[in-house]
């Protein structure tokens, strides 16, 4: 133990230590001799002495101590006292002190130190501000990391929502979204029509129109300069097209070939239009090839002796276009399209194709579709004839049999014929018209004498007309071949010579043959009728007529009364002479004048009573004024029951009395004849009052 | 267009193609031939162009007149073939090359096969045109080098159209042997 302090001490000395730690040293010596770990010195030699019981080494690195090595020998067991248990627990921890003090504190610091950082980290997580001012700089390469190790996931991780965040952003900030689309719009476009057009053109569709609406309204001319080269050829085309048929049909349609043409389609049972190409063109075989369909060798040939194509250089190139059709055009579809015929001017090459041939006619002109059909017959025929010998064709035709050229030879004739048919109608055209022709001569002499006497009768009936006896008169005139009939009926025989004459002069170069019958036509009954009437009205004009007539079948029923004055006779003499009346049978009455005033007197007075004198009177006055031929009769009455004497006077006076009285006023005495009466006045019996019977009455007397 | 123009189909006839690559002289060889003219011009040929000719060759021993059809067939690129239906019916071809492109000498052996898988029985002459243009003794190594030919190419000419060179060996070497 002193070996050890001196050695502390040497230590101090020769390695510089501290009094601390030297003090250090110590105590952790006493805690070991305290723990019996080490003894005093003595001990500790002996100790030191038993060194093959268990040696153990103790190294201590201490930094502070450069090299510090000792052997301490632990005695077994060492006896666990009870009593001694806290006393080691302290002893245990000075012990800790001393050994790891140092290293402690250390350990302490950097615990202190990690637990900050930990805080710190901590901090950094759970701060959103902090964690994204932590991730900030890595997210890229986090995400581009995350993208390359498993593309999958990150989409499986976004998809969901992509479209939100289009829809949100879009929501946000459209320009900015459409400017970021907008680079691709154009190519997605383009890839959706390559991919499935028909569903880009379903969804455009519907706005087609109104874009196209909206441009024009912003941008017409635009739209203008657009579509005017499709639209102006197109219009035109139409046009032209649709006036080409309109002139035609206005040229064709009213035309003699036209109708004619009509009724041609109708009878040979083709359209119209068609017989109308031929007309235009009308079709003429010019040459026929049966030419191999490989090579395109000529085996078989028919051909115009004047116009003589050149077979093989045709064939060649007939050939070459028909491959050429065979393998460039027709491509896409499931059969390979043939070439049916070439057009160039107004000839044509049909093309028929079977086997390992074809044939190829030029024609000139449109072929009728019954020449097509005999082509596609004799080829069927050379087919199924010869087709082992056409499929080996090599060039040499000598080889083949005649039939096959005979066969063309056939062809061509039948097409010529088809083609003379198309003429033979027209030589049955002049055949016809020459027919007619014949006819017509007899005919339009036929017309021309027919249109002579018609000539003729106009005249006649024209001069007829115009005499003004005659033109009431139906005449009738009737052209024969060299004479003039006249028919019809006058009333007398003088129209009738009238009638022939006038014709006479106005045709001179005629014969008349005068066949009209000269009768007593009788009278209009309506014109009698009229006249009856007439007369009726005129006498009835007459002073004193009264009549009313009626006329029927020539006879005039004449009623009514005429006065005294005029001459009854005389009524019926005027209806017999109107013409149409044969008899009359006349009812007429005479009827006198009369003066229906009466002059009263009183009893046994003659004398005019003064008041009669005035009105009275001059009515009387009036009357023999008006008739101044007419008398007047005054008859005085004086009628008494007893028959007195002297009564026959005193009516005779009164009568005197006006006789008197008109005689002053100036009528003469004359006109004026006077009688009494003892009778009762006309018109007057017994029971009347007395007074009606004292009167003088005037009756009108012819003078 | 031919030159000669018979009045009446002459019996014997037969159809010749010219294949090649575009712009090997097919036309100028048929030019030559047919109408003996020769035009630096270059116009290529769309599609086909036909010409004929009449043609006296020995056969067997006897003098044989017949006509021959030339189709001159459009020329060939890598992106356009022509088309088969032209080739059909030919008893042979006239395969052409130009000997200033070697391309077009390397397509030799693919023109003369798509012809054959057409007309088995078909046969060829090569014409090694332009020959004016290259130097003798190269055209001796190409014409030596172009020997690996199946049996149906009757023979190889070194032609050219413009100086007419072996053009009329060229057809009649061919008409011998249709």
């Amino acid at each position: 133990m002193s070996k050890i302090m001196h050695r502390l001490e040497n230590l101090t000395t020769e390695e510089n230590l501290s009094q601390d730690e030297v003090d250090q040293l110590h105590q952790f010596l006493n805690l070991l001799v305290d723990l019996d770990i080490i003894e005093p010195e003595p001990t500790i030699a002996k100790e030191i002495e038993k060194e093959d019981e268990f040696p153990i080494e103790v190294g201590l690195h201490l930094e502070q101590l450069p090299s510090f090595s000792m052997q301490i020998n632990f005695p077994l067991p060492p006896p666990p006292l009870e009593t001694s248990i806290e006393t080691n627990e302290t002893q245990f921890q000075q012990l800790q002190q001393l050994l790891m003090g140092a290293e402690l504190r250390i350990l302490n610091d950097l615990i202190a130190g990690s637990r900050q950082q930990v805080l710190r980290l901590e901090h950094q997580i759970y701060d959103p501000q902090e964690l994204s001012e932590l991730l900030l700089p890595r997210i890229g390469e986090l995400l581009a990391q995350k993208v390359a190790h498993s593309k999958e996931e990150m989409i499986e991780a976004i998809a969901p929502i992509i479209d939100q965040i289009i829809q949100s952003r879009t929501q946000q900030n459209r320009q900015s979204m459409g400017n970021a689309l907008a680079s691709s719009i154009s190519p997605a476009i383009a890839q959706q029509v390559a991919l499935n057009s028909e569903e880009l053109s379903d969804a455009i569709a519907p706005t087609m129109g109104q874009a196209i609406k909206k441009q024009i309204f912003l941008e017409q001319d635009a739209m203008v300069d657009a579509l005017y080269p499709i639209i102006g050829n197109t219009v035109g085309k139409y046009m032209g097209a649709t006036l080409d048929a309109i002139n035609e049909k206005i040229e064709q349609t009213l035309s003699v070939e036209g109708i004619t043409r009509k009724i041609r389609a109708k009878m040979q049972g083709v359209s119209e239009a068609e017989l109308i190409i031929r007309e235009v063109m009308p079709s003429q075989v010019q040459a026929i090839f049966l030419i191999h369909k490989a090579s395109g060798l000529v085996i078989a040939e028919v051909q115009h002796p004047e116009q003589h194509l050149e077979s093989d250089m045709l064939a060649g190139m007939l050939t070459a276009i028909r491959g050429f059709v065979n393998d460039c055009i027709s491509q896409s579809g499931d059969l390979p399209l043939e070439l049916d015929s070439i057009d160039y001017g107004t000839s044509k090459i049909v093309l028929e194709v079977a086997g390992y041939c074809y044939l190829a006619t030029v024609v000139k002109g449109e072929p009728s579709a019954a020449f097509i059909k005999m082509m596609q017959s004799t080829l069927r025929h050379l087919v199924c004839q010869y087709d082992p010998l056409l499929h080996h064709f090599d060039g040499n035709s000598a080889t083949l049999p005649e039939d096959i050229q005979k066969a063309l030879e056939i062809l061509r004739d039948s097409g010529e014929s088809a083609a003379e048919k198309g003429g033979k109608p027209s030589a049955l055209f002049f055949c016809g018209l020459a027919i007619v022709g014949l006819m017509a001569v007899p005919w339009s002499i036929f017309q021309y004498l027919g249109f002579r006497q018609q000539q003729a009768e106009s005249a006649a009936v024209a001069a007829l007309y115009a005499a003004p006896q005659l033109s009431i008169y139906n005449l009738q005139v009737e052209a024969k071949q060299d004479y003039l009939s006249l028919s019809g009926r006058v009333p007398n025989g003088l129209l009738r010579q009238k009638a022939e004459q006038v014709v006479a002069v106005a045709l001179p170069k005629w014969q008349v043959k005068n066949e009209i019958v000269a009768v007593e036509v009788p009278a209009d009954p309506v014109l009698a009728a009229a006249e009856v009437q007439r007369v009726t009205r005129v006498l009835n004009r007459l002073e004193g007529v009264a009549i009313a007539t009626r006329y029927h079948h020539g006879k005039v029923w004449i009623e009514g009364t005429i006065s005294p004055l005029i001459e009854a006779s005389h009524i019926p003499q005027s209806f017999a002479q109107i013409p149409g009346v044969l008899s009359t049978l006349s009812t007429v009455q005479v009827q006198p004048l009369r003066i229906e005033v009466r002059f009263y007197f009183e009893p046994d007075v003659s004398s005019l009573h003064p008041s009669d004198r005035g009105y009275k009177l001059q009515q009387v006055i009036n009357f023999l004024n008006h008739y101044p031929r007419q008398s007047l009769k005054i008859i005085g009455y004086s009628n008494s029951p007893t028959r007195e004497p002297g009564s026959e006077q005193i009516a005779l006076d009164r009568a005197h009395a006006l006789k008197q009285a008109l005689t002053e006023r100036g009528i003469d005495p004359s006109r004026l004849q006077i009688q009494g009466s003892t009778d009762l006045p006309p018109g007057v019996d017994s029971t009347q009052p007395n007074w009606l019977s004292r009167c003088v009455i005037v009756e009108p007397t012819a003078p | 267009m031919s030159a000669d123009t018979p009045l009446h189909h002459v019996c014997d006839c037969q159809k010749i193609c010219l294949i090649g690559d575009f712009g090997v002289g097919k036309t100028s060889l048929i030019n030559r031939f047919v109408d003996r003219q020769f035009s630096d011009q270059y116009l290529s040929t769309v599609g086909v162009k036909i010409s004929r000719k009449l043609i006296e060759v020995e056969k067997a021993g006897t003098p044989t007149v017949f006509q021959l059809l030339i189709w001159d067939i459009e020329g060939s690129t890598k992106f356009k073939t022509i088309a088969p239906t032209y080739l059909q019916g030919a008893k042979g071809a006239i395969v052409v090359a130009d000997v200033t492109r070697p391309e077009t000498l390397e397509h030799l052996a693919e023109h003369i096969e798509r012809f054959t898988n057409l007309n088995p029985q078909g046969v060829f002459v090569i014409a090694l045109n332009k020959s004016d243009l290259i130097d003798p003794e190269q055209l001796d190594v190409l014409l030596k080098a172009s020997q690996n030919y199946p049996l149906s190419v009757l023979s190889i000419y070194s032609t050219s159209a413009k100086t007419g060179i072996h053009v009329d060996q060229l057809f009649q070497t061919l008409a011998k042997h249709l």
